[in-house]
């Protein structure tokens, strides 16, 4: 046998070896993965009876701090002081609110007193937890940078007084505060790295 | 000999290689939906109630039913006739105290599965200044909540923003179920799931 015909002999064992092993492995991975994102797609979490999640659209979107400044009556640092209400919604009754006294620790833009009142939608109904999907119940002793929009009528203001607000493009316009100080923003806007309270202007 | 055999093989090996890796990110191109984890038991003849008196309202949902219904998925909304018999009820409400345009949320029987119901609001604060089309992309929107699917970012009706950057409606123009909402209705709608 010539050596052409010893390749052809000996070359095709161990290079079909290993292209049987490649395409075995891809195979289970490929089997794997599609198991995985059929059973659990990113973001899946199961429903629970004790927490419903409330899937929104929301109305206006920010990018950045500017465009948040721009937007908001009132931007603030501040802590969540207490509850001042949990439950049905005065406007939609199946769902609850929640309204949060805040304290001002510092003023970005515009004016208000030592304490605010914020409505967050979420809260508890009948015993079930009710959740906005990307915006977390904010919680008394949380500390916020906060961009916020005046509530301008309706029966909100009504019961709570001017001094209302919502947070301006919902998860938007929130920046959580770590004790360290650093911001971590619960929405879509892109912070510089490292990006603390005492950076904010002014 | 055993020189000559590796240079043979190596290519072939490569492209072993890269085709696995294609095979790997194909499935997160197609799965780019988000599902919310529960079901209906079944999205055909889903029974809807329109309970609103709005008539731009009532416009905006029966067009985006119809866009939902000519999507090539089991879903096929219907119209219950009666509140008493829908698995899905749509209001209209006007509250200036939201971030929101629309919010939809479900309701598991007590083991989670599948879907007993689902309550769809559309705020009309928001959307009485809107166009006929923008409202319309709101009313898909929820609908697609109502029928099980969770935020998904880009240019997919899932898109969370009615405006503002890469938003659903201000940036991408959608106000109809994408080719990525056919995927996760009809993962969805798959017995084996």
């Amino acid at each position: 046998m010539n050596e052409a015909g010893t390749s052809r002999l000996v070359r095709p064992k161990p290079a079909g070896r290993r292209l049987h092993a490649w395409f075995l492995a891809a195979g289970l991975a490929v089997v794997g993965l599609l198991a995985y994102l059929q059973g659990a797609p990113p973001g899946t979490a199961p429903s629970a009876a004790s927490t419903i999640v409330l899937h929104p659209s929301w109305a206006m979107g920010y990018g950045s701090l500017d465009e948040l400044q721009a937007a908001a009556d009132l931007a603030v640092v501040a802590r969540v002081n207490e509850v001042v209400a949990d439950g049905a919604g005065l406007v939609v009754p199946e769902i609850p609110d929640t309204v949060f006294r805040m304290t001002i620790e510092r003023t970005l833009k515009g004016t208000s007193g030592p304490s605010i009142l914020v409505i967050q939608t979420g809260g508890h109904l009948h015993g079930i937890r009710f959740v906005l999907e990307g915006d977390p119940l904010m919680e008394a002793g949380d500390r916020y940078v906060l961009y916020l929009t005046r509530v301008p009528s309706g029966p909100y203001v009504e019961r709570y007084g001017p001094d209302l607000y919502f947070v301006t493009g919902g998860p938007d316009g929130r920046f959580a505060v770590a004790p360290s100080g650093r911001l971590t923003p619960l929405g879509q806007v892109i912070l510089p790295a490292g990006m603390t309270v005492d950076r904010l202007a002014p | 000999m055993v020189a000559v055999a590796r240079t043979v093989v190596r290519p072939r090996i490569g492209a072993a290689i890269v085709a696995v890796l294609i095979a790997l990110l194909i499935p997160h191109v197609v799965a780019a939906y988000h599902l919310q984890g529960g079901k209906w038991r079944s999205v055909t003849n889903l029974p809807y109630w329109l309970d609103s008196a709005v008539q731009r309202d009532r416009t905006a949902f029966g067009a985006a039913i119809s866009d939902w219904n000519r999507t090539p998925t089991p879903v096929w909304l219907i119209d219950a006739g009666t509140a008493e018999f829908a698995s899905v009820g749509i209001r209209s409400v006007s509250d200036a105290s939201k971030t929101w345009d629309g919010i939809t949320h479900l309701y598991p029987s007590p083991t989670g599965n599948p879907y007993t119901y689902a309550s769809v609001y559309i705020n009309d604060w928001y959307t009485n200044g809107y166009a006929a089309d923008q409202r319309q992309s709101v009313a898909a929107h929820e609908l697609g909540h109502a029928l099980g699917l969770d935020h998904t970012s880009g240019a997919v009706l899932m898109n969370p923003w009615t405006c503002g950057p890469s938003s659903r409606w201000c940036t991408y123009g959608i106000k109809a179920p994408t080719s990525d909402e056919v995927n996760g209705i009809n993962s969805l709608s798959d017995p084996t799931r």
